[in-house]
């Protein structure tokens, strides 16, 4: 039997890239991010015991690097009150529609990213955060604890929310 | 565009880990921030035992006058008290170890339950309190009497102290919560509703 800190050291191994990741959706901030993946890890380690193979392991990594995201996201919003100063004049079009040179525009402008998840509530950017490590939506629907029909619905009103907010500031218009 | 040459978030953010975050550090700093938690729990535990040391010791100086029935009963009651007090102790314990590995729905829920301002710890502190008042009450009630104090009146004399005391502890209670866990519980309640919705 593995002991616990060789268990550690493997699932941190085959997981640290997507769980820095998911750090880097949530924070723009490095020392944020920093402060967020230790956490992630730390509570990884606490709860080594608790998996007990119900569901798969990236499913349990998931939930607690978006539980664990959830929380500190709480704890800074109520800190910082959110940062509100949002210019809502930012494009980021490019991230929905497949058309663009994606990979010059994302370079571009990376910061509206956070702009834009910064504008989502807590629970519409953990989806929004899924999506973008392409899970399936059954899969998100057992990281969430909701229903798969209730995760296609708020994937389609999230998209359609960063849509409207984008209307008229389109990529083509701004070249 | 070619599929290939799509370029996604993933791949943008498909950073290293942090150089200063080697996994030999982290365990490290894990370790010793078990062992912390687990110092802090001792200390805990150890200050509820003197605690109730103190209050048995006072008990018994006072059951001096008292007779053998009520000391045996007032020693049941501190014992009843202590033992409440590990209670307490574990339950805190598992109140530390916030399963994170739930689903986000049910993670919420078990916060919303656990910032409620009645929740099950204050059947546990009511109950403590409780049972600290009828031992006292207990040896007061047969400590002799002089003509100015009857033991019904050393009762109402312990209750006068015990009374102010709970009601300075329920309001400190409540002013610690409509302070810190009430904006996280309403929080809380949003998130869940708004994931449920």
């Amino acid at each position: 039997m593995q002991s616990k800190e060789t268990e550690f050291k493997s699932i941190l191994a085959d997981n640290h890239e997507r769980l820095y990741r998911i750090c880097c959706y949530y924070f723009k901030d490095k020392e944020d991010r920093s402060d967020l993946y230790q956490e992630i890890l730390y509570n990884i380690w606490k709860s080594l015991g608790s998996f007990k193979g119900k569901s798969s392991v990236n499913t349990w990594i998931y939930r607690i690097a978006l539980n664990t995201a959830i929380g500190y996201a709480g704890r800074e919003y109520l800190r910082r009150k959110s940062k509100a100063d949002i210019d809502l004049n930012l494009n980021l079009d490019h991230l929905l529609y497949d058309d663009t040179d994606q990979k010059q525009i994302l370079e571009d402008s990376i910061g509206e990213l956070y702009i834009k998840l910064n504008q989502l509530s807590v629970i519409d950017k953990t989806i929004m955060t899924l999506m973008l490590e392409e899970i399936p939506t059954k899969e998100i629907a057992d990281i969430v604890g909701i229903t798969e029909p209730n995760v296609r619905v708020k994937i389609h009103r999230i998209k359609n929310q960063l849509k409207i907010e984008m209307k008229g500031y389109s990529y083509e218009e701004r070249r | 565009m070619k599929r290939e040459d799509k370029f996604s978030l993933k791949e943008y953010f498909n950073i290293k880990q942090p150089d200063r975050l080697t996994t030999d550090n982290i365990v490290e700093s894990f370790k010793k921030a078990d062992r912390i938690q687990r110092r802090k729990l001792d200390l805990l535990f150890a200050l509820l035992i003197i605690a109730g040391l103190i209050f048995l010791l006072v008990l018994s100086m006072a059951s001096v006058f008292s007779g053998i029935g009520q000391i045996i009963i007032a020693n049941v009651f501190v014992v009843i008290v202590i033992l409440i007090a590990i209670g307490l102790r574990s339950r805190y314990t598992e109140k530390d170890r916030i399963d994170y590995s739930l689903t986000t729905l049910e993670l919420l829920k078990k916060t919303e339950r656990r910032y409620r301002f009645w929740n099950s710890e204050w059947i546990f502190i009511f109950v403590l309190i409780l049972i600290c008042n009828i031992a006292t009450s207990i040896i007061f009630s047969s400590i002799p009497v002089s003509e100015v104090w009857t033991p019904l009146g050393l009762v109402v004399l312990a209750q006068m102290v015990y009374l102010p005391l709970l009601g300075i502890a329920f309001v400190a209670e409540w002013i610690s919560w409509k302070r810190v866990r009430k904006p996280l519980r309403d929080r809380t309640v949003e998130l869940i509703k708004e994931l449920e919705g």
